[in-house]
């Protein structure tokens, strides 16, 4: 099993009278690795992350996680453990009126046994930093906290891959950097998988791999810095390009020679070394 | 505003009524019902009537909670008192014009503002010292066995569970959508009758649909965590029967005998 | 004219254990015609704020007075601010409740009492100030199109008010990046092309750089800072402080400096930035 997620040709519709909202994709996930997914509303973005843990399936092609294929019905339950999903809205994925009763959600669906689930639901807590929250009510958290609450939930079924569709889109800026530290430390130190769906272009620029999907179709695929330093090509998929890939396509016409550039901290680093050089 | 509404009325605390189990208060609850309407005389009113304030005595609830736990009660008991008094025939009293004050219905009304003042007290108790998760845990434990007849219990459950988390989010998108509206000129305070339960119309059509979206989202999110309904489900907090709990189990027993046997004093 | 803040101070449920300041000692003038930013985290008093600016909120203390009249003095007519002052709340979709575009973009109007031909006049200016095509819009149901179509209907259905002052609450939330774009197009446009006055109230630092003529920074309830673009974003280790995100550039120029660079304050355009780099590249060179 050399893939953990493994996509070959996948299409899918809603409705036999519509169009494929998933045409063709093929995607080869390996463990540990960090992918960012971008694209513009209504590109087929949340439509894939679906299919990953078998909440929907391919009408045409397959799909395969850890090497069994979610079409079969007797893997839903197994694939769903193994992949972890945290949905956009903070207030629409929360079940219970206890934060830590919410995170043992997972786990009780499960089976786990009380003791192991307490453990798992305190070690979670601890991981998003919201241990001291843990008798309080949903409803008092803030939006980035309730995103870590459900990462906890997620976290507490032991998932090998989290799956983050457009998990940041209604936060504030301290809140999405909160949300990404705790995603980039999962990815690094607990060597989870992760597949980060946002229309944030910053956040992609820290995954090993961005994709890019455009009606239905994965149109671009490569390194950060692959990717965004077309310019002209994102914007034509009505996408952005990151401050500072377009200043450092602009100072390289004025024949300022700097690689490609994803973030502000890279920009400083190159500028001062040519800085020293002159 | 509508975010001063407390649901539950949940009044936390680690008193010894607060640490029993949900499932021997709501039994308990069950057993000062019973024993109130079993007492026959002022004996068996006073079992019940201490059994309820050493609780109270206990929990550490500030009685004030519990007085406006009893205030909407006011006209009913009121209602109840004057009703029993005037109309209960017997040995007259008193004369107020047409009607006459008898003595059996003095007895009469004294017994059923007896009864509904313990009863809500036991009541409010119940939801002061549980709370709302341990509550709906202890109601789906004390299902259980009916389950075999085909009663949801788990499902009942998760529908409360999933009621309680989403009464504060539903109350806090009424005010931002009724504020929205009133942005845009509605107005939901004048007119008839008929003329605001159609103003109405602007807030409830956005709720009705939000609520809707909001579900069809959780199913998502609860789907992903794999719930697959109560079969094989485990618990994070296990209900566990401890010496208190038999306890007070005992002591439930002991109420209602000896009210059942104060009948006969 | 204009909106005048004085003085403002607002608690939520006072008196109660749930006790909350959200506002103190407000002193803010929105001048007609102008484009204002107000920024802070979230709790930090900003929607607070606007609801005092139409009167869905009163005041505890201080006054707010539109186009010269206290609108709280006795026997003000409230229904008269909330058509001068158009207020746009986040996530505005949601108020969303017609079963056609035009009838809900109609409903402020119809509320104000007006005739039909002035409705369907205002409903159409309305809907192209937001870029939406009426004539092919119009019959349609709002809840089948896009989210950012959704946004700009609620958005035009305010604007069918006729206010002269727009206060929107995080208008492009959760938008992707062409429909930010779209919006915040389209509200310069009502600023520059129609007079609007607009406050805008953003976490987004670079919207927010890149519209506004002044810019409000907003703390625990209080103004902390008030001024140009330039001069608040020129203070970028301030705003880092209260944990605000800074325009990618300040930020970055922000760095420069601190690494000993000669760059000047309050660059936040790509191009700007651009201009400020070469200078000091260049600058190296003739060393």
């Amino acid at each position: 099993m050399e893939y953990q997620i493994l996509m070959e040709n996948l299409s899918f519709r809603y409705s036999e009278q519509e169009e494929m909202v998933l045409k063709d994709i093929s995607i080869k996930v390996k463990q540990g690795e960090f992918v960012a997914v971008i694209g513009h509303n209504g590109s087929g973005k949340s439509t894939l992350a679906k299919h990953i843990n078998a909440l929907l399936v391919p009408v045409s092609g397959k799909i395969e996680v850890m090497g069994m294929d979610t079409r079969d019905t007797e893997n839903v339950w197994k694939i769903r453990q193994k992949i972890g999903m945290v949905f956009q809205n903070p207030d629409n994925q929360l079940v219970a009126t206890i934060v830590e009763e919410d995170v043992a959600f997972g786990p009780e669906n499960q089976g786990v046994p009380a003791g192991e689930i307490r453990k798992r639901v305190d070690d979670a807590l601890r991981e998003v930093g919201l241990y001291e929250y843990r008798t309080h009510g949903p409803h008092l958290l803030s939006g980035g906290q309730k995103q870590r609450v459900a990462i906890a939930g997620v976290l507490a079924m032991q998932p090998d891959c989290i799956v983050l569709d457009e998990a940041t889109a209604m936060l504030d800026p301290r809140g999405r950097q909160e949300l990404m530290e705790i995603i980039r430390r999962l990815n690094k130190k607990e060597g989870k998988t992760i597949i980060h769906i946002t229309h944030y272009m910053e956040e992609a620029t820290g995954a090993d791999r961005v994709l890019v999907m455009d009606r239905g179709r994965i149109v671009l695929e490569g390194t950060p810095s692959k990717v965004f330093s077309k310019a002209a090509r994102l914007k034509e998929l009505g996408l952005d390009v990151p401050r500072s890939a377009q200043l450092a396509i602009g100072l390289r016409k004025s024949g300022v020679p700097l690689p490609d550039i994803l973030n502000e901290d890279e920009m400083v680093v190159e500028l001062c070394r040519l800085k020293s050089r002159t | 505003m509508l975010k001063d509404i407390t649901i539950g009325q949940y009044f936390p605390g680690d008193s010894v009524v607060h640490r029993l189990d949900p499932r021997i208060k709501i039994v308990l609850t069950f057993v000062l019902i019973i024993s109130l309407f079993t007492a026959s005389n002022f004996k068996g009113y006073g079992i019940c009537a201490l059994f309820v304030l050493v609780q109270l005595a206990l929990s550490r609830v500030p009685i004030k909670y519990i007085f406006k736990g009893l205030r909407p009660l006011l006209i009913i008991l009121f209602l109840t008192i004057f009703v029993n008094m005037f109309m209960v025939e017997g040995v007259v009293v008193y004369s107020l014009g047409p009607f006459d004050v008898t003595r059996e219905g003095m007895v009469q009304a004294g017994r059923m503002a007896t009864r509904l003042v313990f009863l809500v007290m036991g009541a409010s108790l119940l939801t002061l010292t549980t709370s709302p998760i341990a509550l709906t845990d202890g109601i789906e434990k004390l299902l259980n066995p009916f389950r075999r007849l085909g009663l949801p219990a788990h499902e009942l459950a998760m529908m409360m569970t999933i009621a309680l988390r989403f009464i504060p989010t539903l109350l806090d998108e009424t005010d931002k959508i009724m504020k929205a509206q009133m942005a845009r000129g509605a107005d939901f305070e004048s007119g008839n009758l008929l003329r605001r339960a159609k103003n109405l119309v602007p807030l409830l059509v956005p709720l009705f649909i939000s609520a809707f979206r909001r579900a069809d989202e959780l199913a998502l999110a609860m789907e992903s965590r794999c719930y697959r309904g109560g079969r094989g489900r485990t618990r994070l907090k296990v209900l566990h029967m401890v010496g208190m709990d038999y306890f007070a189990l005992a002591l439930g027993g002991l109420v209602l005998v000896t009210t059942i046997v104060s009948r006969g004093w | 004219m204009s909106i005048e803040v004085t003085n403002l101070s607002y608690t939520y449920m006072p008196g109660t254990p749930y006790e909350k300041v959200a506002l103190e000692g407000i002193d803010l003038k929105v001048d007609e015609g102008s484009f204002i930013g107000i920024i802070g985290h979230t709790g930090s008093g900003k929607s607070t704020l606007i609801q005092h600016f139409n009167g869905l909120l009163k005041p505890q203390r201080g006054t707010i007075v539109v186009d010269g009249s206290d609108i709280w003095e006795k026997g003000f007519k409230r229904s008269i601010v909330r058509q001068k002052v158009g207020l746009v709340f986040q996530y505005p979709e949601h108020q969303l409740f017609e079963e056609t575009v035009f009838k809900d973009v109609a409903f402020g109007p119809r509320n104000m009492g007006l005739n039909e031909k002035e409705v369907l006049k205002r409903t159409r200016s309305a809907m192209k100030m937001v870029g939406l095509d009426f004539d092919a819009l119009k019959d349609t149901n709002p809840f089948g199109l896009s989210g950012g179509q959704r946004r700009r209907i609620a958005i035009a259905g305010v604007l069918a008010m006729g206010p002269k002052y727009l206060i929107l609450d995080e208008p492009t939330a959760g938008l992707d990046p062409r429909g930010r774009r779209e919006i915040l197009n389209s509200i310069r446009d009502m600023n520059r092309k129609q007079g609007i006055t607009i406050v805008l109230v953003s976490h987004n630092m670079d919207e927010v750089a890149w519209l506004a003529d002044s810019i409000v920074v907003m703390e625990r309830g209080r103004i902390s800072r008030n001024g140009t673009p330039q001069q608040v974003f020129d203070d970028g280790r301030y705003l880092m402080d209260l944990g605000l995100a800074l325009p990618a550039m300040s930020l970055l120029m922000l760095k420069l400096k601190e690494k000993g660079w000669q760059v000047k304050g309050g660059v936040f355009t790509v191009e700007d930035a651009r201009k400020e780099i070469l200078k000091n590249l260049r600058c190296g060179n003739d060393a």
